[in-house]
């Protein structure tokens, strides 16, 4: 299982460039809004944290072992940082960023609305965002993490069945069934 | 399994319309994307991926690389001479892209290593270039910053990421950005213009800041983060000077030339550039740290990778605790 993953990883440790180029393009971006989407820390920190995300993973890569998804592994990764940075920004009772730290209460683990910047439909995208954050929260974890993975950063059902160890009609079914639980799931009065 | 398949390819699908506009965010612009690729592939450089470079190519294509580019950066040089402003520094290295000047929409050129680099216009930096400063001090550049010097004692910084290194004693020196203005007090600092925002770290020494909304300026001292946002509200807080943080600095480290030099000089360029202090765990180690010279070159190498390149040739270990680096003889 994860073949491609182990493979990739194999060549980076190896010092083939050109996996790092493709392990860049394949997760900095996605790993971005993966953060992103669990904080409302501002895009210098969303920086920041994805830069320490893949140090550590290319410091720690002769650890991966395939038995997760490349993808997967680092979410984890970035997970546990998001938990650190809750951790030190609670230590911190110098802070004076009041957007940062009451935002850092919220739950870092779980999906969150988005900040935008543009104020004319600030508030209608925030409560769409935190509409479908709340509801993909409320539903099962592999259910939430699939439709997150196809509709928010973009893998194709191939790709979401090798990271989930599935079949791609295994796949596609439980894509189907996580939209059907999302759909029913949704506030009557917010039909997607 | 079920053979239910609905088509997940139904571009009309309201689920999928909900979901992607609800969960699709791109948080980073392709400047903070290149800055982070850097800092990672310098990483990467350093734990895999330099010694499989210097496998791949042969010395005399490096050399014949290097005589090319020097061929180059002379004619350009000789084409692009004309009335620049005084010089705000001169262009030691240029590493993954190009220094760009820019004088007016039509006049444009590139700044190869050794050149001056001109107050007085707009600067793109597409790669990450270390320039030497003519009052003294280095900074650091990464890509997609944009910069001008004014005179030889400040730098404006209009977007993107910059690292600023002063040795004691060095003469006044400013960067100003739309946030206000940040001058150095013998210090290592970082600075990020993005969004409007502007976020100052200080690794040592300190900075002092003033902004326009500030009555008096604000001391930033070392280990701390200062943001000040575009509506110019000011965030503080502590950071280590040391780490993934700083990895970015690191990797764009003027080179230590070791040949004759004292193990003990290199130890502490190695603690400057990684925001750490040497601790010598026995007498032995400080005695032998003060007597080695070194030979050779560690050209290409960041600071902790060269460190553990120096030491392998010698009798001494180290180990790294958070920011200090113990060295003890290996008896």
């Amino acid at each position: 299982m994860y073949q491609e993953d182990r493979q990739l990883v194999t060549r980076m440790l190896a010092g083939d460039a050109r996996a790092f180029d493709a392990f860049f393009a394949s997760y900095a971006r996605r790993l971005a809004a993966f953060a992103a989407r669990r904080t409302a820390f501002p895009a210098a920190s969303i920086e920041d944290l994805v830069q320490t995300t893949l140090i550590k993973a290319i410091r720690n890569l002769h650890r991966f072992r395939g038995e997760a998804a490349l993808f997967t592994w680092l979410c984890e990764i970035c997970r546990n940082e998001l938990i650190n940075l809750r951790r030190k920004a609670s230590r911190r009772p110098e802070h004076d960023d009041i957007d940062e730290l009451a935002e850092s209460d919220d739950t870092l683990l779980e999906l969150r609305a988005a900040e935008t910047t543009n104020p004319l439909c600030a508030l209608e995208m925030a409560a769409h965002r935190g509409a479908i954050a709340e509801t993909l929260n409320g539903l099962p974890e592999r259910y939430a993490r699939a439709l997150e993975w196809k509709y928010g950063d973009g893998f194709s059902v191939d790709e979401i069945a090798r990271m989930l160890g599935l079949t791609t009609i295994a796949a596609q079914s439980l894509l189907a069934r996580a939209r059907v639980a999302f759909k029913q799931s949704w506030p009557e009065e917010q039909p997607p | 399994m079920s053979e239910w398949r609905p088509d997940l390819r139904d571009e009309e699908d309201p689920v999928r319309s909900a979901l992607e506009l609800g969960l699709r965010q791109q948080p980073l612009d392709a400047a903070a994307l290149a800055r982070v690729r850097e800092s990672v592939r310098a990483e990467f450089d350093t734990m895999h991926g330099w010694r499989a470079g210097s496998r791949r190519w042969p010395r005399w294509v490096a050399a014949m690389a290097a005589t090319l580019a020097g061929l180059t950066v002379l004619a350009a040089l000789y084409l692009f001479q004309g009335e620049e402003g005084p010089p705000f520094g001169n262009v030691v290295r240029i590493e993954r892209g190009s220094l760009r000047t820019a004088r007016n929409f039509f006049r444009t050129h590139d700044l190869g290593v050794g050149a001056d680099v001109p107050s007085q216009e707009a600067i793109m930096s597409a790669g990450t270039s270390l320039i030497a400063l003519a009052g003294g001090g280095l900074l650091r550049v990464a890509p997609g910053a944009s910069f001008e010097g004014v005179g030889s004692n400040e730098v404006v910084l209009r977007a993107g990421r910059v690292f600023l290194d002063f040795p004691r004693g060095a003469g006044r020196f400013v960067l100003s950005t739309s946030a206000g203005t940040f001058e150095h007090i013998g210090t290592q600092f970082e600075a990020v213009v993005e969004g409007g925002s502007t976020r100052i770290r200080v690794r040592e020494g300190a900075v002092r800041m003033s902004t326009p909304a500030a009555a008096a300026a604000l001391m930033v001292d070392a280990g701390t983060e200062v943001v000040v946002s575009q509506a110019g509200s000011v965030a503080r807080r502590s950071v280590p000077t040391y780490g993934p943080d700083w990895a970015w600095a690191e990797s764009t480290a003027p080179q230590f030339e070791i040949e004759n030099r004292e193990l003990m000089d290199f130890l502490g360029w190695v603690a400057r550039e990684t925001g750490r202090h040497v601790e010598f765990v026995d007498e032995r180690a400080r005695d032998v740290a003060g007597h080695t010279l070194l030979h050779g070159s560690v050209r290409g190498l960041a600071p902790l990778a060269a460190l553990q390149q120096v030491l392998s040739t010698t009798s001494l270990r180290y180990e790294i605790h958070d920011d200090v680096i113990r060295v003890s003889s290996a008896r």
